[in-house]
């Protein structure tokens, strides 16, 4: 499933003295399987942007539309049932998703979703146990335990697993990492990349971590203030536009941010580059020119 | 240098209730054991993997939580005792900024949260003012002061949040991961306003994920399974292989790194800045 945005904008109190323009006339396309990192200031619409894509928010102009194997266009937010359909095959995971787990045992929790789907018991408890699996957690040792009893990352796993039980074609996730300690961090990135891998799934990843993006996207999304400001390859986003990340006040990873510094402090040397070693290759060739 | 804590920790252990089928012995301590000086006026950064105790630890130094074991003294005083008959007397000194800025704020107006600490505490009118507004200058939201709290971002919020404790004018203030829910922007914010305070001579603690703010401080305390597991510089720190829950930041392993090729790099080097200036020395 294709993902299009086209023109798509949202207003907030429309009319009214706190009226907010939160995305004005947004246009890309996502391809299935695509890694998007979508990166932006608190407030730039980035969530907004997500919630329409979703169809949990139906934009005051323009649409997302989704493009099936077969070339049929639904658009997300319209009304009936193959827009419903099409609207259960993007699966979004809130900020801290652990706020949300309520069911008594593990199993019951990821079940909820295909419960709802209308599918039957069996069905139900081989999705949940598929999608724990992806998330790494055993569902024989852990499927009966409540989920309240789990250590914040493992609550989160299943918090995830919930959402890949209803075995969306698209994943959403806003800032899967925030709150966790490194090694969490690590972990839930490269659970993702290997969801996406086994299912050739589509993910969006909002975050505000720079690193993260350059490493596990294929492609950076840039809002600022409700437009879309930038959109390419890590590369071309985080190396040939640093200048116009930095004067919105967004960041670039530490690689390129440190070249720059270096740079600024009188270094000759090319800050074009992304990735640790070249970066640290870099400032060797700078240091021993 | 003589020693002269601020708090002082004594074989400090605490375990949460675990219902009446757990026997005491039994319950799984959050902190085992701990015992440290914090100094007056020095910076300690806090870090350990999700559940090691880092803020079960942290609300023993106002006075939050009661140690079940061991001691707690803040400026000499024993928290069990004080926290019966004047805990205040313990939170004034040793203020605290959660992670989630939400939680905190109590007024639907910027200035009259700020001034919601001072005013419990019954410091005069003018006074009050005088602290708000200097608090409110010191984090950069002077001209937010007449807005409601719900129009602010959650960095302006956290840095409200800060507000409110520094017009307690405490000597020393606890930051339990206060950039986590923020983006690099209000990070930034927080990790400068950390700093300014520093620089005026009063105690930061800071508890964190994030190793490149952990590199600032003047020590490092990793927590593992309740217990301390290293207390040293941060220099030290990120030098030694054996301490797992850690990564080192990104200007140590690129130090590691120049001096794989053959450039000296000194092994105090932790921060971004401290390697930028001393690398463009060298040309």
């Amino acid at each position: 499933m294709q993902i299009k945005v086209e023109n798509l904008s949202m207003i907030y109190s429309p009319g009214l003295p706190y009226e907010t323009k939160a995305l004005e006339d947004i246009n890309f396309t996502v391809q299935q399987g695509e890694f998007l990192g979508i990166i932006g200031h608190t407030g730039s619409g980035k969530t907004t942007l997500v919630q329409c894509i979703a169809g949990l928010l139906a934009p005051t102009g323009g649409q997302v539309v989704a493009v099936a194997e077969d070339g049929t266009e639904t658009v997300i937010s319209q009304k009936g049932k193959e827009a419903f359909q099409v609207r259960r095959s993007v699966g979004i995971v809130f900020q801290y998703p652990e706020y949300q787990l309520f069911e008594e045992t593990v199993m019951k929790d990821v079940c909820f979703g295909p419960k709802n789907q209308g599918l039957s018991e069996d069905e139900q408890k081989a999705r949940a146990r598929e999608a724990l699996d992806l998330v790494g957690i055993n569902a024989d040792e852990k499927g009966e335990a409540s989920p309240f009893d789990l250590s914040g990352g493992q609550k989160r796993r299943v918090a995830i697993a919930g959402v890949l039980a209803m075995q969306p074609s698209v994943l959403i996730l806003d800032e899967p990492t925030a709150g966790l300690d490194p090694k969490g961090h690590d972990d839930i990135l490269e659970m993702i990349r290997r969801i996406r891998t086994e299912k050739n799934m589509t993910i969006i990843l909002v975050s505000h971590n720079m690193d993260d993006v350059a490493e596990y996207a294929d492609r950076v999304l840039a809002m600022d203030r409700g437009k879309l400001m930038l959109l390419g390859t890590p590369r071309e986003v985080f190396c040939e536009h640093e200048e116009e990340l930095r004067s919105v006040g967004l960041d670039i990873p530490a690689g390129p941010a440190f070249l720059w510094m270096l740079k600024d402090r009188g270094l000759d040397l090319d800050d074009n580059h992304l990735s640790f070693d070249d970066t640290a290759d870099e400032i060797i060739r700078a240091l021993k020119k | 240098m003589a020693s002269d804590p601020i708090i002082q920790l004594k074989n400090v252990s605490f375990a949460y209730e675990q219902g009446e089928e757990v026997a005491p012995e039994a319950a799984v301590k959050a902190v085992d054991g701990v015992s440290f000086d914090v100094e007056r006026g020095s910076f300690v950064a806090i870090v350990g993997s999700n559940g090691s105790g880092k803020s079960t630890l942290a609300k023993h130094f106002n006075a939050l939580l009661i140690p079940t074991e061991g001691e707690v003294l803040v400026d000499g005083m024993n928290t069990a005792e004080v926290a019966e008959t004047a805990p205040w007397e313990i939170r004034q000194k040793v203020g605290m900024v959660f992670q989630n800025p939400d939680n905190q704020l109590v007024s639907s107006i910027v200035e009259d949260d700020v001034a919601f600490g001072p005013e419990n505490i019954g410091i005069e009118p003018a006074e009050i003012r005088r602290r708000v507004d200097e608090s409110l200058k010191l984090v950069g939201m002077y001209e937010h002061r007449k807005k409601g709290p719900h129009l602010l971002s959650g960095g302006q919020k956290q840095r409200i949040a800060i507000a409110g404790v520094i017009a307690m004018d405490p000597e020393c203030v606890v930051f339990d991961e206060p950039t986590a829910m923020l983006d690099p922007k209000g990070r930034k914010e927080i990790m400068s306003i950390i700093r300014t305070l520093h620089s005026q001579g009063r105690t930061v603690i800071l508890i964190t994920h994030f190793m490149e703010e952990a590199a600032e401080a003047d020590r490092i305390i990793i927590m593992h399974n309740g217990k301390v597991e290293a207390d040293a510089t941060p220099a030290e720190i990120f030098s030694r292989k054996d301490l797992g829950v850690l990564e080192q930041p990104f200007a140590v392993r690129l130090a590691k790194r120049l001096r794989e090729s053959g450039i000296e790099v000194p092994a105090d080097i932790v921060t971004d800045v401290q390697l930028a200036e001393y690398l463009c020395k060298l040309k």
